[in-house]
């Protein structure tokens, strides 16, 4: 199963496709671009969590032709993906919120 | 490391080749896009491909992520089952074809006499018909549901040579009714050894009695042909009478080991 700890690269990719389906090479440019290069992951490593994801029924894939004809697989998010993304937005606010106050009495 | 050999690396650990082949396609796609923006960068082809497939990480820790989550086993399972289906639907319809075939070929239904009073049977012989009933009323069975859609007095006559060579006519005259059992278990068809024990005798309101296929002279005789369909079984009764005479108000066919007997009503308006 995708690693559910708060703050995942999984609730990341998720929370990117809520708004489009994407291909591999886009979700990795716009994760390095949102998080002004804070997120810059070994880009093969996306992959395993994508098929991961498709797996377990949160996102779908499907092919298509880019412009230059290149065949790209774009993932999109399913109802199971964004309701599995609440849950772990949640869990993540919740996390951040207990760091926030720890360190705040620090 | 080149592209090729960083792919080769990366998809080696995936057993189940088609899923090997779609992994290594999207893989391939990504790694162009990247050499691409190296080359946009100004790097040339080849140290391009070096840097897209060092940004792309260690290829042996992705093969053996790959390989884990990419299990042969559904795979072959998959493959598996759609040739066995495949295999199953091609029986289905090699042994329905065959049934299907036999089965149309065996539908039929008898030939009722039209509005013409002299029509030709199964067998080309004229018959006159004299009176004609359509009795009404139904009667179920054993699940079968029986009903009378004709019956009708018909006289003919055959020719033939006797053993000195002459030629022989012979007048006949009958009774005929014809019986139609309907079932929706149409695996289940009405049987004549079910429901017509040809052993039984039938009977009329006149008192005569009919014997099956009997050459006995102190009653009549009877005989029974049947046709099936896939949800009803059609039976022509045939009760020879003497010469033409007045028809009984009502026969009793014998149907069922259970002396059950459908009352066929004669009573009616003659219909034409």
């Amino acid at each position: 199963m995708a690693k559910k700890e708060p703050g995942s690269a999984a609730m990341l990719v998720l929370a990117l496709l809520k708004s489009r389906e994407m291909y591999g090479y886009e979700i990795i440019e716009e994760l390095a671009r949102r998080s002004n290069n804070v997120f810059q992951y070994k880009e093969g490593t996306l992959y395993p969590l994508l098929h991961t994801l498709e797996r377990e029924r949160l996102v779908t894939a499907r092919e298509a032709a880019a412009p230059s004809g290149r065949m790209r697989r774009y993932y999109a998010i399913t109802r199971r993906g964004l309701r599995e993304l609440e849950e772990r937005r949640a869990e993540w606010s919740a996390y951040s919120a207990a760091v926030t106050a720890i360190l705040a009495g620090a | 490391m080149s592209t090729y050999e960083w792919l080769r690396q990366a998809t080696a650990k995936i057993r189940f080749s088609p899923d090997r082949e779609a992994v290594r396609r999207e893989l391939a796609a990504h790694l162009e896009e990247r050499v691409e923006a190296e080359k946009a960068r100004g790097l040339p082809q080849r140290e391009a491909e070096a840097a897209a497939a060092a940004a792309m990480g260690d290829p042996d820790v992705l093969a053996e992520e790959l390989g884990r989550i990419h299990s042969p086993w559904w795979g072959y399972l998959w493959r598996a089952s759609r040739a066995a289906l495949a295999l199953i639907a091609l029986c289905t319809v090699w042994v329905a074809g065959h049934d299907l075939l036999d089965c149309v070929n065996g539908w039929s239904r008898p030939e009722l006499p039209g509005r013409e009073s002299v029509y030709a049977d199964d067998y080309g012989i004229e018959k006159s018909v004299l009176d004609r009933w359509r009795p009404r009323g139904a009667k179920k069975l054993g699940g079968y549901r029986f009903t009378v859609p004709m019956a009708w007095v018909e006289q003919w006559e055959v020719a033939y040579e006797d053993e000195e060579g002459t030629e022989v006519r012979e007048a006949f005259c009958g009774l005929t009714v014809c019986l139609r059992a309907d079932t929706w278990r149409f695996w289940e068809p009405c049987s004549p050894s079910q429901y017509m024990i040809l052993d039984n005798t039938a009977a009329d309101s006149q008192g005569n009695r009919y014997v099956y296929d009997g050459q006995r002279t102190d009653c009549r005789s009877f005989f029974c042909r049947t046709w099936s369909q896939p949800f009803t079984t059609w039976y022509m009764v045939y009760l020879y009478l003497p010469g033409p005479e007045e028809p009984p108000e009502w026969v009793d066919i014998p149907v069922g080991c259970g002396g059950d007997a459908i009352r066929v009503d004669l009573r009616g308006e003659v219909v034409w």
